[in-house]
């Protein structure tokens, strides 16, 4: 079932992807301030989407794990985890090129900037925790991911309370129809293959889970 | 559109020889500041693209590295099955 | 009730305990004063608006370093005499112990900020401005220092089972508290800078301490006491 999810997902994902990027190039205006440049922000900001999603689906999962002790859910954590830090690279690299472009420097120290910045920082330490930790390591990596996701609303009000450079939150709706349909369209490739990703990865851990339990049953027997 | 530039500042020679038409309404300094603009925004969108160029690469760098260590952890969970098959099948 | 009942009679305990060694508040202030000593040498000649930008982030960081302090002591005396699991099989909600190690916490850290506050009045004149609103200063403190520590005192716990020793400070503190540390931050500045509005920053900060405390006591018995059937040991891979 999970290897069916994952193969459609990416193959919509591999399909959509060029026609988004098409339809980026040749079939949206160009933004009179900041010109051609603009074009990162539809494949910026749904990265940015993703990574607070699958920081959202990791923290919860991290809950559920914490609360029933739940494998299926300790492994979605760690996939939707893992989708945050490559998710979270390419939103804290794809941004500053963006700002480096229109603001004139990549890094303004703005409260968004730092706050996504931090994200990122809290889920490498749960991936770190998860990958080099001890036995016995997998519940305090939850409860940090569990944390980790009440990073996402502070990232989405940082903009609106503090003064920032950065472009509000209701900057979408502020956006000629042309641009935020281009905005959503090239959203669903990205999502479809964040998704793909997480299930992958998600059917990977499980397959280690279970390839362990094997190996653990057989040195030990008593232990199964 | 084509217009024959000339400079407007300097007087037609006498005698009419080589003589030439100056074109009504385009100055050299309008001309000038037409090429300026048009430099400045051949560099903007040269910029921009460069600027695009680097942003789309490290997005499929990222995530093809992803796949790529994804791909290793199954190659690995294949060979650890291979060698727990084996040694299941030895005792 | 009767958790609020133990959570009190354990943290005296604790502060009792405190007061008589000053194990934590003495380390911590001792910290304190050579940090102060270092913004003296360091910051001295900063005057007028460089100085009023930077005060914030001298109470702060010191915060930071003194909370993480007091947070890897906070649970030192259970671990050196092996006596968490003890604590745990007590007859005592395991939330009154959550609740008693993080009010002992807070009061060390509040202890210490308030060193540090004086400090940086008695070095920096500007430092004048943050005494203008002394309410909002004692919210904006203890507000912080809890959200500070119902964070750090969670993960503090899963140093005295002796499994994760040496991984809480760099790794786990630091990223999971410095969206405190930004809010704080924020609101100190407004509150050098007079502004009209800190008392929204403040009431922001709390707002965080409430959230956070919230998430800590939700997953506090989860994260520290191991589920019987759950795996001690796992392949390395």
């Amino acid at each position: 079932m999970i290897r069916i999810l994952w193969s459609v997902l990416l193959c919509v994902a591999a399909v959509w992807f060029p026609l988004a990027v098409a339809r980026v190039f040749l079939d949206t205006p160009i933004e009179r301030e900041m010109g051609t440049v603009q074009k990162i922000f539809y494949f910026h900001v749904p990265m940015a989407w993703c990574m607070m999603l699958a920081a959202i689906v990791s923290g919860v999962a991290a809950a559920v794990q914490l609360l029933r002790n739940s494998r299926r859910a300790e492994a979605l954590s760690l996939a939707a985890g893992e989708v945050v830090l490559v998710t979270g690279l390419c939103v804290l690299l794809t941004g500053p090129i963006w700002g480096h472009a229109t603001w004139g420097t990549p890094w303004t120290w703005d409260a968004r900037q730092v706050s996504t910045a931090l994200l990122f920082l809290v889920f490498c330490a749960f991936v770190l925790l998860r990958t080099q930790g001890a036995a016995g390591t997998e519940r305090l990596a939850a409860g940090l991911a569990a944390f980790g996701a009440l990073d996402v609303p502070v990232i989405y009000y940082a903009v609106k309370v503090w003064k920032t450079t950065h472009p509000t939150t209701d900057v979408v709706g502020t956006l000629p129809p042309s641009m935020w349909r281009t905005l959503f369209f090239a959203l669903a490739p990205i999502a479809a293959c964040v998704a793909g990703l997480v299930a992958v990865r998600y059917h990977v851990e499980r397959a280690e889970q279970q390839l362990d339990d094997l190996f653990l049953a057989r040195s030990d027997p008593a232990s199964s | 559109m084509t217009h024959r530039i000339v400079a407007t500042t300097q007087p037609a020679p006498p005698g009419g020889q080589d003589a030439y038409e100056p074109v009504v309404g385009r100055d050299l300094a309008s001309i000038e500041l037409e090429r300026q603009i048009e430099a400045r925004a051949a560099a903007k969108t040269a910029s921009d693209y460069a600027h695009i160029v680097w942003a789309y690469g490290i997005l499929w760098t990222v995530v093809t590295l992803y796949v790529l260590y994804l791909y290793r952890r199954v190659v690995r969970l294949r060979r650890d099955l291979a060698s727990l098959s084996d040694g299941a099948s030895e005792s | 009730m009767r958790g609020l009942r133990q959570t009190l009679l354990l943290a005296r305990n604790d502060l009792l305990q405190e007061v008589r060694h000053l194990e934590v508040l003495a380390t911590a202030l001792f910290f304190d004063v050579v940090v102060l000593a270092l913004f003296g040498v360091g910051f001295g000649t900063l005057r007028g608006e460089a100085l009023r930008a930077s005060l914030p982030a001298m109470l702060w960081l010191s915060v930071a370093f003194v909370g993480s302090l007091a947070l890897t002591r906070l649970f030192e005396r259970e671990r050196e005499h092996e006596t968490f699991v003890a604590l745990l099989v007590a007859p005592v909600e395991r939330l009154a112990i959550y609740g008693a190690k993080a009010l002992v916490g807070t009061c060390v850290v509040v202890a210490c900020a308030a060193v540090q506050l004086a400090g940086l009045r008695f070095l920096f004149p500007e430092a004048a401005a943050l005494f203008d609103r002394p309410l909002l200063l004692a919210l904006l403190v203890v507000g912080a220092s809890l959200a500070y520590v119902a964070v750090g005192a969670v993960f503090a716990s899963a140093l005295a089972t002796d499994r994760t020793r040496g991984v809480l400070l760099g790794v786990v503190l630091y990223p999971l508290t410095a969206p405190v540390l930004l809010f704080a931050l924020v609101a100190t500045r407004a509150l050098i800078e007079g502004h009209a509005k800190a008392a929204v920053y403040v009431g922001q900060v709390w707002a965080v301490a409430v959230l956070l405390l919230s998430m800590a006591t939700f997953v506090f018995e989860s994260v520290v006491v191991p589920i019987p059937s759950g795996r001690t040991q796992r392949r390395r891979r």
